[in-house]
């Protein structure tokens, strides 16, 4: 329909009305009696037919003039295109609802989310018949939940009415892309998007910045073939508690010793918060209760402490008491406490004496031996020495980490592609060099153009007067105890008498520098692969080359080390709202079937079967392979629990895996129709507040120019003509 | 009871006001008429009375006393000297009873004001010795009284005014060409009506009448409402006299209806001119006594002149 406001285009019925007014008048006249008949008859008889004329002609001006009076108050207007409106001009809808967490922002009776389902429907409401429409929800990723672009208006508003807020964060650009992608096979001519957010400014990517050439060829797709309209249904008050960190000091947690724990607490407001209650919870019970005072837009920290005491998967949990955002209050930890940590140390140069072996300084400084016999042991650290040789035999999936200690070369039993296949999976890797390393097998084999374990190309032997370690900032958690005025314990008091040259490659994305020498190039160079993490040094792991073995931050060093690099573990059971939760089984571990268990009842539990990752084929059996599950559907967060299913019926303890919001979306400061805009550069969009904003920037957008003004003038002329032809006629 | 009423009915159109005013102005014949009793009026029979007319030659049979001896004395010829002969009047009151003078905007019906008109001036006539008559018609003579001027005779007048229902079609061409024949005597013949008829057949009647020599008079007795068509509002006009009613909006006829109404009366008045008719204007809403009055003083003056 041609009017914005097409409930009072209803009052063009008032048309009528002059026409019941006639009707009514003709039935009410009076009757008399008449003599003078003949002179009647003859002045009827020569105006009959102007009378009827001039009477017609009335009316019609008074018809008129009421349609035009309500065209004029139902805001008519014409589509750009005349053609455009004859046609049957269907449309494409997409539909983006904002599904992060911060929709859940309590204002009164309802939340954002609330809102924005019904401005959904509102916008539901407007479609035509032969209209489609599709659904997308858009948080950090974007999802389509109406994928296929459906006739069915019915469908897609249970849907919506079906929608319980999400847990994510958001992400404007990924969900316009998809929007962008939806529409792309679209071929209705008329493209429409209607993104439903509360206008959170931490989702529209940062100002300054050009957006990425996928989203930013999108936006320009957009802009030129469809309309967008951005419907706010945000509240402005912006004030918000949130737990943004929970982290166990150290990564590996022992049984039977004290565990530390830090939690950090945001206030997102622009009021200092006093006496803020945390508690902490440990296997879901409260611990302890601290109070603390967070300055606005401070963000302040609270450790607290427990002793587990038996080995297996527990929960740690942090909560704040309930504000407007409850989705934020509190954090979730799933630990591992360990009775060992195996770590495998491949030993490359053996001696005679034990401090000849290539691995000794470091084998003491990860276990090191009690001060006297009986004592609890001081570090969960296990290490395992073996020589190269045994490598061939070796199942590295059993280690947490490998330690390649001036190994010569890996020639025995392939065992660069099972180390391969170890670090991928979420392994770890440590690479010592020194003066028996065959240089070139280790580029072959291992750095392989970048594309194998190795961070480094390795060169000629450097060395000199000796060099001295440069910790590259920001420092990488290896050395992070080792900042400010302690760096000297392990820039000035470890010397490095001789050193490999390392090259780089050129493309750095998954390589990080963590220490250079102060004669020039990298000391210290770490590498994600896969899921796992390579740490490659460029000096010895005994005495021989450096004193750092013999240096009084050598062991924390490498404890930090191990632990930073073990950290793997923690990582996969925490994540992140929409990051897949992954679990591999050792063929030994017989698991026939994984449930997932969402908490508290949200959403269906789910029952995955391990697939065969690795040696499954190389295997003679399914049962000798490397298996896994993934678990993609972590849309809620909480913890979660997993029951294991083994083949051979017997029973496993349950695990936990926990999926935590993310801390970003607690801030709820918005953004304003300018903001987004200087935001997403080249996001051309129509800013609505309210329902009445979105359905007048819609049929302002879906139809043409307004006729208001002209129809006015149209209306006061007609009036002059009526007043002066009704005078003229009644004379 | 009914012997009270129609006591009392006569008398409704002898309106004591109406009657005060106008019984000290004579009704006297403008024109010379007939009259059998020597009255107010000159006779057109010159006869042996008051009032010298002329000389004639005496013939034999004359009567010797009225020969003049003076002007035998002076031209030893014989005259006869005639007088002028007073008449009294015979007056013919003609009242319309056709169903359009049932008509009234309110207040008197137009046949009420003719039949009081009518009663006044036979109230006049009989006072002053002269006789009057009544023809009530419409399309036919339903009612012929003839002319008397006994005193008793005026009761009988307004007793067949009161009794008379206004019905019927008017017609008035042989109606009046039969009257014209049936009157004898040369008078005045007063004819009341509202004129709802054909112009040039109420011209020729008139003609007929003026050429029998009577002296005659146009009461035209229009409703006051068929004079100015005051009506605004969407009227079903419910036909008199057999006409179809009329659905009409006034408010936009009445132009030419005041026009076709002006061209018949002025129509009539130029017949009226030239036949030398007195015609009389008469609106129901006009006091009555005022318009008759006026009517018979300026009749008056014109006879002075």
């Amino acid at each position: 329909m041609p009017f914005l406001h097409p409930l009072l285009a209803l009052g063009a019925l008032g048309g009528l009305i002059p026409i019941i007014i006639h009707l009514l008048n003709r039935r009410r006249f009076r009757i008399t009696r008449w003599a003078a008949m003949e002179f009647l008859l003859a002045s009827l008889k020569k105006n009959y037919k102007r009378v009827r004329f001039e009477n017609l002609l009335l009316l019609l001006l008074r018809v008129l003039l009421l349609v035009l009076i309500a065209l004029a108050l139902a805001r008519f207007s014409a589509e750009r295109e005349l053609l455009g409106s004859l046609g049957a001009e269907s449309r494409h809808a997409v539909l983006i609802l904002d599904h992060s967490y911060s929709m859940r922002l309590r204002d009164g009776s309802d939340t954002s989310f609330d809102r924005a389902k019904r401005h959904a429907e509102q916008i539901l409401g407007t479609l035509n018949k032969g209209d489609v429409v599709s659904l997308l929800l858009m948080s950090d990723i974007a999802r389509p939940l109406v994928k296929e672009a459906t006739l069915d208006v019915g469908l897609v508003r249970r849907e919506v009415k079906r929608l319980e807020p999400g847990w994510g964060g958001t992400d404007v650009g990924r969900a316009l892309v998809a929007a962008d992608d939806l529409l792309a096979d679209s071929t209705k001519p008329r493209k429409e998007v209607f993104l439903i957010t509360d206008m959170q400014a931490a989702g529209w990517g940062r100002g300054g910045t050009e957006p990425a050439d996928e989203l930013k060829e999108a936006l320009a797709r957009l802009k030129k073939t469809a309309k967008t309209f951005v419907v706010d249904v945000g509240t402005d008050d912006g004030q918000n508690l949130a737990i943004t960190k929970l982290e166990p000091v150290s990564r590996i947690i022992g049984a039977g010793a004290r565990a530390e724990f830090e939690v950090e607490v945001t206030n997102f407001g622009e009021t200092k918060q006093s006496s803020v209650r945390v508690d902490c919870l440990v296997d879901r019970f409260k611990q302890e209760t601290k109070e603390i005072d967070i300055p606005p837009g401070g963000t302040e920290a609270v450790a607290f402490a427990h002793t587990f005491v038996g080995e297996g998967s527990h929960l740690v949990q942090a909560q704040l008491a309930r504000d407007r955002l409850a989705a934020d209050n509190t954090r979730h930890l799933a630990i591992q406490v360990e009775k060992a940590v195996r770590v495998l140390l491949v030993n490359g140069e053996t001696g005679t004496k034990p401090e000849d072996n290539e691995t000794y300084y470091l084998q003491r400084a990860l276990m090191p031996p009690p001060a006297t016999s009986g004592e609890a042991p001081v570090s969960y650290i296990e290490p395992t020495t073996i020589t190269e040789f045994e490598t061939a035999a070796t199942d590295f999936g059993r280690y947490r980490l490998v330690v390649l200690a001036n190994l010569a070369s890996l020639a025995a039993g392939n065992a660069v592609t099972r180390l391969e296949d170890y670090v991928r999976e979420g392994g770890a890797l440590v690479v010592f060099l020194g003066d028996r390393i065959d240089a070139a097998f280790y580029n072959d084999q291992l750095f392989k153009q970048g594309r194998g374990l190795l961070p480094a190309r390795i060169g000629e032997e450097a060395g000199g007067d000796g060099a001295r370690l440069e910790l590259v900032k920001p420092v990488h958690r290896m050395f992070e105890l080792f900042t400010d005025e302690r760096a000297y314990m392990v820039t000035e008091r470890v010397l490095f008498r001789r050193h490999l040259d390392l090259t780089l490659p050129e493309s750095r994305e998954d390589i990080r520098e963590v220490a250079r020498f102060d004669t020039g190039g990298p000391a210290i160079v770490e590498k994600t692969f896969g899921r796992g993490r390579v740490l490659l040094l460029a000096s010895s792991c005994d005495a021989e080359w450096t004193s750092f073995p013999t240096a009084a931050a050598y062991a924390v060093v490498m404890h930090e080390m191990v632990d930073h690099l073990v950290s793997g573990d923690l990582a996969r059971r925490n994540v992140l709202v929409h990051q897949p939760y992954r679990r591999t089984f050792s063929p030994d571990e017989l698991i026939e079937s994984v449930t997932v268990r969402p908490p508290g009842g949200a959403g269906v539990e789910k029952t995955l079967r391990p697939y065969p990752i690795r040696g499954g084929a190389a295997a003679a059996s399914e049962a000798a392979a490397v298996t896994e599950i993934v678990f993609a559907d972590t849309d809620v967060a909480g913890l979660h629990e997993i029951e294991l299913k083994r083949r051979d019926g017997d029973a496993m303890p349950p695990e936990y895996f926990s999926v935590n919001v993310p801390p970003d979306e607690a801030d709820l400061r918005r953004i304003d129709e300018q903001g987004a805009t200087a935001r997403l550069k080249g996001f051309d969009f129509r800013y609505a507040r309210s329902v009445s904003d979105l359905r007048l920037a819609v049929r302002r957008s879906r139809t043409g120019r307004e006729f208001t003004r002209e129809l006015l003038l149209l209306v006061l002329a007609l009036m002059c003509v009526e007043l002066i032809l009704g005078q003229w006629f009644g004379r | 009871m009914a012997e009270t009423e129609t006591t009392d009915d006569y008398k409704k159109y002898l309106d004591p006001k109406v009657l005060s005013r106008i019984s000290r102005l004579d009704i006297k014949a403008r024109l010379v008429v007939e009259g059998y009793v020597a009255g107010l009026h000159k006779s057109p029979f010159h006869g042996f009375s008051v009032e010298f007319a002329q000389h004639r030659e005496y013939a034999p049979g004359d009567d010797l006393k009225h020969l003049d001896w003076k002007v035998f004395a002076k031209t030893d010829r014989f005259y006869v000297k005639e007088y002028e002969e007073e008449t009294n009047l015979q007056g013919w009151l003609l009242v319309d009873i056709s169903e359009s003078m049932d008509y009234t905007s309110g207040g008197m019906t137009k046949f009420d004001y003719a039949a009081t008109v009518a009663a006044s001036l036979a109230f006049l006539m009989v006072q002053q010795q002269d006789s009057a008559g009544l023809v009530l018609f419409d399309d036919d003579v339903r009612n012929f009284v003839k002319p008397s001027s006994q005193p008793a005779h005026l009761k009988l007048l307004t007793q067949q005014l009161a009794s008379a229902r206004p019905t019927g079609r008017s017609k008035i061409g042989s109606i009046f060409n039969d009257l014209a024949e049936r009157i004898k005597h040369r008078g005045l013949v007063v004819l009341i009506s509202d004129l709802f008829v054909d112009p040039a057949e109420l011209g020729r009647a008139l003609q007929h009448f003026r050429h029998k020599r009577h002296e005659v008079v146009l009461f035209h007795v229009l409703d006051d409402f068929e004079r100015t068509f005051p009506f605004n509002d969407l009227t079903m006009f419910k036909g008199l006299e057999g006409y179809r009613d009329v659905f009409a909006e006034p408010r936009t006829l009445r132009n030419d209806y005041l026009g076709e109404l002006d061209t018949f009366v002025k129509d009539i008045k130029r017949t009226c001119r030239q036949h030398r008719i007195d015609y009389v204007p008469m609106t129901t809403s006009d006091s009555l006594e005022v318009a008759l009055s006026a009517y018979l003083a300026g009749r008056l003056a014109m006879r002075g002149k």
